[in-house]
């Protein structure tokens, strides 16, 4: 089923399907996505709280006692195998997460989306929210999205801030955005977790055969602001 | 890029001033002025315990330690830019002593509500990377400290004529540290197998043999067994050429996850089918005596998913073994991936 917004009548998902919040500023601005861990038939306006596997971050694995209140759920119509495999995603990378709970986070990036371990300082691999959603459809081949630099729109930096409220003083410092791979002043082709929503909002055959170009203004679902 | 510490006043919600001590300013927090902004997501400690200053980010405190049942310590970091974050634990008092030397050299008394921030600049790596390499190399800090000079030698860069030292050092608290009932140990553990793979070359790497053994006890930690596997298929895949130099004794227990976890009644657990995956391309990549029966294993498993993932990882190994090395590498190094794609 195409990528919707929660209503009052009841709306399903999967386990491995993908949840989308709104940003603090509203307007339809998809500010978080993550990956459904439970499958539920029942959400609702009034009842949207989801557990998620999403990258915070760090990456963490919700619980019945700490969860997400969804606005937006999207799903490819994942078989058994599929959701066993994203499953296998997941556990590889959360081990490696919990050491970030115990020290300075660095292992979020905005861009590019997700950027492999490498030997020097990061031996782990880093990822956007969007990113880790899109690369874990990624290892079970299924490619949501356009992710080089030539096919996603660029973002400003209010763009960015309205994404990423609570780090608004770091993304105003050159210096510090650079650690999110942010250079200069942009604007940046950035993965913005609202292009994920669109990529959703196609059949699941047209989802399996080819990622979606996101456009400008997919930031918020749908497109193009308040509704 | 210069160190410097700044005396500048940063928010401070919970009153008080903020006050000096040697050549840190020191956050101290008064246990009863304390109320969480929110509850903590990601630890299960007591909220008792824990606290923080409005506006921080309740998850990233560390490392408090109660006094008594008046105050707790909290010796943190600050972001300069970002006052509000808490960005990383300093200094932890670890005897009486040290406390009262504290409570001496800040003047802070019963009455104090007082909230010391420590407010520097982001060091210069080289700097950072000496200071954790010296809490590495401190065998008497208490597990918490050297927990977490673990933890952050996993994303510092230190220079290549050190490496080795670390290496050594991460693969002694590995050994000593691995079979903790303290997940908070394993964590580390964890940082430390990670940390020691990438700088590794082919004999330490051989030595990984060693933390999948499970000597005295009944079995080693699948979150272990899952990193050290993970982190083999990483470093050889940027660099095949080290698998000659690593010895059977890893390749050995490799195999035995393999046969062991390629299993319908385990596979399907959380972790085991990650583990059993990343030995199985581990050994691919090994290029040694299991290898070929690593291939008949999995494609004689009846667990569709698991060999779906191990042929997309296979496929995409290959491609990152294509766009790493020159061609004739590729051709031995590919070997048995590119046998267990074709055959699928």
């Amino acid at each position: 089923m195409p990528a919707h917004r929660i209503q009052d009548q009841p709306s399903a998902i999967k386990f491995a399907d993908i949840a989308a919040q709104d940003a603090a500023c509203g307007e339809n601005f998809i500010g978080h996505v993550g990956i459904s861990i439970e499958n539920r038939d029942d959400l609702t306006k009034s009842s949207r709280v989801l557990r998620l596997a999403h990258m915070g971050p760090p990456l963490q694995r919700d619980t019945d006692e700490v969860a997400q209140e969804i606005d937006v759920v999207g799903s490819t119509e994942l078989t058994a195998d599929e959701q066993s495999r994203i499953a296998l995603f997941i556990d590889e990378l959360e081990f490696e997460y919990e050491s970030e709970k115990a020290r300075p986070k660095r292992q979020y990036m905005i861009k590019p989306h997700f950027v492999a371990d490498d030997e020097d300082k990061f031996p782990f691999p880093r990822f956007s929210c969007g990113g880790f959603v899109i690369e874990a459809y990624r290892d079970i081949d299924i490619d949501l999205l356009k992710t080089d630099s030539a096919s996603l729109p660029v973002v400003n930096i209010e763009t960015l801030i309205k994404a990423y409220p609570d780090h608004e003083r770091r993304l105003r410092h050159k210096k510090l955005r650079a650690l999110y791979g942010l250079e200069e002043d942009g604007p940046w082709p950035v993965v913005l977790s609202g292009y994920v929503c669109h990529a959703l909002n196609r059949s699941s055959v047209e989802c399996r055969s080819a990622p979606y170009t996101a456009q400008a203004g997919d930031e918020y679902f749908p497109s193009g602001g308040r509704s | 890029m210069s160190t410097k510490t700044h005396s500048k006043n940063v928010m401070v919600t919970t009153g008080g001033a903020i006050t000096q001590w040697g050549s840190r300013h020191i956050l101290m927090v008064p246990l009863n002025q304390l109320e969480p902004k929110q509850k903590p997501k990601h630890t299960k400690r007591n909220s008792a315990q824990w606290a923080a200053p409005y506006d921080c980010r309740f998850q990233d405190v560390f490392g408090f330690t109660t006094i008594n049942s008046n105050y707790q310590i909290a010796p943190i970091e600050i972001d300069l830019v970002q006052p509000c974050a808490i960005v990383k634990p300093l200094w932890v008092p670890t005897s009486a002593s040290s406390i009262l030397k504290f409570f001496r050299d800040v003047r802070v008394t019963v009455g104090t509500k007082s909230v010391i921030v420590n407010v520097r600049d982001s060091e210069n790596e080289e700097s950072e990377a000496s200071k954790i390499l010296a809490r590495l190399r401190h065998s008497g800090p208490s597990p918490e400290v050297m927990r977490q000079a673990v933890l952050d030698s996993e994303v510092v860069d230190f220079q290549s004529a050190i490496r080795p030292e670390v290496v050594r050092l991460l693969g002694a608290y590995v050994s000593k540290n691995r079979d903790s009932n303290d997940r908070r140990d394993l964590i580390a553990v964890g940082s430390a197998i990670r940390k020691m793979v990438s700088y590794a070359q082919g004999s330490e790497l051989g030595s990984l043999a060693e933390i999948l053994d499970s000597g005295g006890r009944v079995t080693v930690p699948i979150e272990i067994e899952l990193e050290v596997a993970k982190t083999v298929v990483r470093r050889l895949t940027k660099h095949p050429e080290l698998a000659s130099l690593i010895g059977d004794e890893l390749e050995n227990r490799l195999w035995e996850i393999t046969q062991t976890y390629v299993n319908p009644r385990l596979i399907g657990r959380p972790k085991y089918g990650a583990t059993a995956l990343n030995a199985f391309l581990a050994l691919l990549l090994l290029r040694g005596k299991h290898a070929q029966e690593a291939i008949k294993w999995v494609k004689a498993s009846s667990t569709t998913w698991f060999k779906d993932s191990a042929r997309s990882r296979s496929k995409k190994l290959l491609e990152a073994l294509r766009a790493q090395v020159t061609s004739d590498t590729y051709e031995t190094a590919s070997k048995f991936v590119f046998e267990f794609v074709n055959q699928n």
